[in-house]
């Protein structure tokens, strides 16, 4: 055996922060290991090259509903990563060390730059795609209608912040539970969010939802003929289940959504990191997230 | 290193109606340190108040000339420690290099190349660099228990706290670890926790005793033996008087308590001196 240990070198003590940061690119390349996420990535790519044949199918699928398996993917790894100190009445690996608890959990948040980076590439990929090949099918009457819906910035940033959204809540519910409870949950809640994502896209519940869809339909009232709608009012056919109903886009909704998922990102970090930062942080986000329905209230076009 | 890298005053430690210790004094430093006691008698307690990661009910402690009630104090020591925990957690999905490299990371150690050097030149020191790209859950006990040991080496550490390092080893690896924390012994204060008492006469220069969480000895490992100079004997079965009898290879029973007159002494051993230490008198076994 070597013994190497001799006279003392001189290794550098960096501050906290840079340490932190050093943390954080472990945790990042521990993600982009992680099985999950590139299930996810392919699953969301296998769904996002589908073509829907019906008004706003394609539209509402692209973004942001075919991101549904990345995030589930990112929030499967980050319960893993969250989840990896806790063991039962045993210290965390190497206790006593200068990086405590608290350090710990931002870098594991901060290594979701993997999975948000690559939600990002495919959202990037997919603008792309729609602008050169035209847009999409949203509406259905003649006059009403449109081939070249294109998203704009703002619904373009709603994957991402979904995905990190479910990462934050990963890591936060892999520190407070055995790794199997927040497993379990975790698929029942994506089920509801993604699965049935349409029933919590109804009118009151849309900006709540943590995966809302555009284009949105208005039912119009009864004394509207559809046919004397604006010109440039998009409007689907009716059906046994709803008269004429407008469809239509409506960015400030999506803004007022970006904000909630943001302070949704905010709130659940602050749970993952706990101690007196972690609670500011929370306080911080349930207040951006409560502004962030507020303004989907003020704006709603469901009137 | 100083003689005083960690200073004890009146330092008590409770669980609920348990005691873990209880009025501890103690100053030490430099060297390896050997800590004795049977189970339960508070070793851990001790060594995890040493490490900063349990504060005291009561008492003073300073670390290498820092307060660990603070949170400052607390970093100051930590930037300078390696502690072992009896029962180390790894990650078993990570190789022994990619945990070790972690553990720097937890250490501050934030520059890649230096960082990458120093795990190599730990885990070459335990003897692990051939099996260091394999997967923890892969590797023997012992194996993993050494993997937690380099970590705990890392960044030469003015103090190493090493709670029973030996458990889980088998004879030769004993032999290396001693070699490793002879060598470390020499840099830091290294304090361990021990059942093997020929450790502690091969490696430690003190030795403290604790029973029932009470500091019932420290001093050398000769002065320990010699606690049970004239109190050990020799005979064809166990005596009355003796608070612990046993049966030796050569089939002799050795006791250790007051000798019968005309009893054949024998020179103590550690071992000697700690059982009378710790056997509670009145209870021969």
């Amino acid at each position: 055996m070597t013994i190497a240990i001799g006279a003392t070198s001189a290794i550098g003590w960096k501050s906290s922060s840079r340490s932190v940061r050093a943390l954080s690119a472990l945790e990042a390349k521990r993600y982009l290991r992680r099985a999950s996420i590139w299930i996810g990535l392919a699953v969301t790519v296998f769904f996002a090259i589908q073509v829907e044949d019906w008004s706003g199918g394609s539209y509402a699928t692209k973004i942001p509903v075919c991101f549904g398996p990345l995030a589930f993917g990112t929030y499967i790894a980050a319960v893993k990563s969250g989840a990896r100190d806790r063991n039962g009445p045993l210290p965390e690996l190497a206790p006593g060390s200068p990086i405590g608890a608290e350090g710990r959990a931002i870098a594991r948040l901060a290594g979701l730059v993997v999975p948000v980076g690559l939600s990002v590439l495919a959202v990037a990929v997919i603008a792309i795609a729609s602008r050169i090949e035209g847009g999409f099918w949203i509406g259905d009457l003649a006059g009403h209608r449109t081939d070249t819906a294109r998203h704009s910035w703002i619904e373009l940033l709603e994957p991402p912040l979904i995905v990190a959204f479910t990462g934050a809540v990963g890591v936060a519910a892999g520190r407070a539970a055995r790794r199997l409870i927040p497993l379990v949950a975790g698929t029942f809640f994506w089920f509801v969010c993604y699965g049935v994502a349409w029933a919590l896209n109804i009118p009151g519940l849309h900006v709540i939802a943590p995966m809302q869809v555009q284009p949105m339909r208005v039912r119009l009232s009864a004394g509207v003929s559809p046919l004397a709608a604006p010109a440039s009012w998009l409007i689907e056919r009716a059906d046994e289940y709803d008269p004429a109903r407008r469809v239509l886009v409506h960015l400030p909704t999506v803004a007022g959504h970006d904000i909630y998922l943001l302070g949704l990102i905010v709130l659940w970090s602050g749970f993952a990191i706990r101690a007196d930062s972690g609670r500011r942080l929370a306080v911080l986000g349930a207040i951006t997230a409560v502004a962030g329905v507020a303004v989907q209230l003020i704006v709603s076009p469901y009137r | 290193m100083t003689a005083a890298d960690i200073v004890f005053t009146g330092v008590a430690k409770r669980f609920g109606s348990n005691i873990g210790v209880e009025g501890v004094t103690w100053t030490g430093g430099g060297g390896v340190v050997g800590l004795l006691g049977p189970n339960g008698s508070g070793k851990s307690t001790l060594l995890r108040m040493v490490a900063t990661v349990l504060a005291p009910d009561e008492g003073d402690i300073r670390l290498l000339g820092h307060d660990p009630s603070s949170g400052a104090g607390r970093l100051a020591i930590r930037r300078h420690l390696g502690y072992l925990p009896q029962r180390a957690v790894l990650y078993p999905g990570f190789s022994a290099f990619d945990l070790v490299d972690y553990v720097a990371v937890l250490k501050e150690m934030s520059d890649r190349r230096v960082r990458r050097d120093e795990v190599r030149r730990v885990l070459t020191a335990v003897g692990l660099v051939d099996v260091m790209h394999k997967r923890l859950r892969n590797l023997s006990d012992g194996m993993q228990r050494r993997v937690a040991l380099a970590a705990s080496l890392l960044g030469r550490p003015k103090l190493v706290v090493l709670d029973e390092p030996a458990a889980g080893l088998d004879p030769s690896q004993r032999l290396q670890l001693r070699e490793v924390l002879a060598v470390a012994g020499r840099e830091a204060t290294v304090v361990m926790s021990t059942h093997h008492t020929d450790d502690l006469t091969t490696l430690c220069r003190r030795v403290l005793v604790l029973d029932r969480g009470r500091l019932c000895f420290d001093g050398t490992p000769h002065a320990l033996a010699e606690v049970a100079r004239g109190r050990v004997w020799t005979d064809g079965e166990a005596h009355p008087s003796a608070v612990r009898s046993w049966v030796t290879g050569a089939e002799l029973v050795r006791n250790i308590g007051d000798p019968p007159s005309g009893a054949q002494l024998v020179d103590p051993t550690i071992d000697d001196g700690y059982l009378l230490l710790t056997t509670p008198i009145g209870v021969p076994t």
